[in-house]
């Protein structure tokens, strides 16, 4: 029998053309991913026979399966501004559109529709065998986390769900994944941190504007603000999608109660967040989002310093434009 | 989903994937000869009927 090594994992995905069109798999489809896993989920139902009082005799119905990549990876960079890199696939089945800006900029936003369908393939193997087993997901779509730390690599981790196929044998297929490796964007540092500006809105207009927000971390789970029913019919399969609002924190160094910004001053109100990086063109990255509410202030520590992790809730639309 | 445009606030222009397009050409044709099909059916059930009800 083969036996699989645990590190010789491969991950692959293509834009398929429509729902139940698989896409063709190639080795340029490989992603450069980290921290990679695949489960089944199954639902079913119990069903017992009436009988008599020695009966074990219950039939689960297997009902469903759906199958389950996370993975991480991260943030790219356009390399060349306005060229796109491959990661803007994966992002584009996350419900983040791409605006192609033609010589200036990409932009991937949850402002404008994007429901594309992947089709996925996890392959485990080991160096000495010559074939992979193919655990292949159809229709598969996802959520994407964005995480930021100074002094880390900002990193987008996803979740893809899809119809799972039974797995099947493929020779082996090794991913090209150099591209990806060489659009990767900088360490986010002090030094190519170039814009962090919380604003805050009030009745339309500017309230306060604080330009050089003193951070240490931004969590946002489901960036892009999607979350999927699964659906069944006769004549298709896969998820269906609508918009939510979900948590975006922002930690930061607590401050003065007579600073520019006092969060507690704003509880409530509406706040946008810009933040920008990277000191050469081609690899800038400009996050936006345009409505966030804060909602929760929670003391915590950035070092031995007191900060405050700023909670919201984002209810407007989110955009990552690399230039 | 892909989108151009030629500056920032100019309007989006889909990207036209020509996979989907070949896929929507390929089921508007099964569609056609499924009406076809259809359309066979539909007077084998006529000619049926009237089998059934004598008619000529």
């Amino acid at each position: 029998m083969s036996k699989f090594h645990e590190e010789a994992v491969e991950l692959f995905a293509e834009t398929q053309a429509g729902a139940g069109n698989p896409a063709t798999v190639t080795a340029a489809h490989g992603m450069a991913v980290l921290e990679l896993s695949y489960s089944d989920d199954t639902s079913s139902s119990s069903h017992k026979y009436v009988g008599d009082d020695l009966s074990r005799d219950e039939e689960t119905v297997i009902e469903d399966e759906t199958g389950n990549i996370t993975c991480k990876t991260f943030m790219p960079v356009s390399g060349v501004a306005g060229t796109e890199p491959p990661a803007t696939k994966w992002l584009e089945a996350c419900g983040g559109a791409t605006i192609i800006t033609a010589g200036t900029s990409i932009e991937i936003t949850n402002s404008a529709a994007s429901s594309e369908l992947l089709t996925m393939q996890f392959r485990r193997s080991s160096s000495d065998i010559a074939t992979q087993k193919n655990y292949q997901l159809e229709n598969a779509q996802g959520v994407v986390n964005l995480e930021e730390e100074v002094g880390k690599r900002s990193m987008l981790e996803f979740t893809f769900n899809g119809n799972p196929i039974v797995p099947d044998q493929q020779a082996k297929l090794v991913s090209d994944t150099s591209t990806q490796k060489s659009l990767v964007a900088p360490l986010l540092r002090m030094n190519n941190l170039t814009l962090a500006e919380l604003v805050v809105i009030e009745d339309g207009d500017v309230k306060t504007d604080v330009t050089n927000i003193c951070y240490n971390k931004l969590s946002a789970p489901n960036v892009f603000g999607f979350a999927y029913d699964r659906f069944l019919t006769g004549c298709e399969e896969g998820f269906s999608k609508g918009a939510v609002a979900t948590d975006v924190t922002i930690t930061i160094l607590e401050d003065d109660a007579d600073a520019t910004y006092n969060p507690h001053e704003h509880k409530g109100k509406i706040h946008a967040f810009y933040r920008k990086f990277g000191n050469d063109a081609g690899k800038q990255n400009l996050l936006t989002m345009d409505k966030l509410q804060l909602v929760e202030i929670t003391p915590t520590t950035v070092g031995k310093w007191v900060g405050q992790e700023l909670k919201f809730r984002n209810r407007g639309t989110t955009s990552i434009l690399l230039t | 989903m892909k989108y151009t445009r030629e500056k920032d606030g100019s309007p989006l222009v889909p990207v036209v994937d020509k996979k989907v397009e070949q896929e929507t050409e390929k089921q508007e044709a099964e569609l056609s000869k499924g009406n076809t099909e259809q359309q066979a059916v539909d007077a084998k059930k006529v000619a049926d009927a009237a089998k059934a009800t004598g008619a000529k």
